[in-house]
């Protein structure tokens, strides 16, 4: 259960969200939030690291489907780093991955973003 | 199958909770708790984990729309032969329309998902149980 989502704002404009631990309907809200801070905030994406999340829900893959759409609605980039092995393969399974820009780390994603704005 | 898997299988292990989504990791905690004593893979309990949590969700949401306070959702499972099967259960309105990323994931994840409408919403799911290897 998380109260208060991290946001990370770098000096490139990108922001980080980092949630932890398992999310699901609990947590939604929480997460809805965090991503709306992070997006507003942002000038060149937004990148939410999972490296720290074990278990994702379909009710969690919504909030984040919400906040892919408004970044791009704001005209900013938005990418999913660090996912579980077993998220991934649910991910994989429902076909969101040719919908979310999947990373393996921050790292990378960090660089594909700001490559992508070059 | 040993003896002692043989009286771990002839149990049943159920939980009700009322519609808060706080309770949702309780349940995954003991239905994961409950698989590892039948010496499933990590990766059939974390199916099992995330098909449960999507049937719990959708009764939460859905199955009391006036009345959350008042309403319970009611989890079962058990084994039978080489079936893990887990039932969710609530007495509210019947699920409508069976569609959504929570009900595709539980068909992904799930070798057998079972919807019936009759005085509110039961699920019944199977995982074929693939034992770990033997270290």
């Amino acid at each position: 259960m998380i109260e208060r989502i991290p946001i990370e704002l770098r000096d490139d404009g990108i922001a980080i969200v980092s949630p932890k631990g398992e999310l699901d309907l609990s947590t939604a809200e929480a997460l809805r939030e965090g991503l709306r801070k992070a997006i507003s905030v942002a000038s060149v994406g937004v990148i939410v690291d999972l490296s720290r999340v074990n278990f994702m829900d379909s009710v969690t893959l919504g909030v984040l489907l919400g906040g892919m759409k408004k970044a791009k609605d704001k005209g900013i980039e938005f990418a999913l780093a660090s996912p579980s092995e077993h998220d991934r393969r649910v991910i994989s399974m429902v076909r969101l991955d040719s919908v979310f820009k999947l990373c393996d780390g921050l790292e990378e994603a960090i660089e594909q973003m700001l490559s992508s704005r070059r | 199958m040993t003896e002692e898997k043989k009286e771990m299988s002839d149990m049943r292990f159920e939980m009700t909770i009322p519609c808060e989504p706080k309770l949702l990791l309780v349940v995954r905690l003991a239905l994961a708790a409950f698989a590892a004593t039948m010496d499933m893979t990590v990766k059939a309990i974390e199916d099992i984990k995330r098909a449960v949590t999507e049937a719990c969700t959708n009764a939460i949401q859905h199955a009391y729309p006036n009345t959350r306070q008042g309403g319970m959702v009611h989890i079962a499972c058990w084994v039978e032969g080489s079936n893990f099967i887990v039932e969710v259960s609530d007495e509210g309105v019947g699920m409508s329309s069976p569609e959504g990323l929570g009900i595709m994931i539980m068909r992904a994840l799930m070798d057998e998902v079972e919807i019936k409408v009759d005085r509110g919403t039961k699920v019944r799911m199977v995982k074929r149980i693939e034992i770990r290897d033997e270290e």
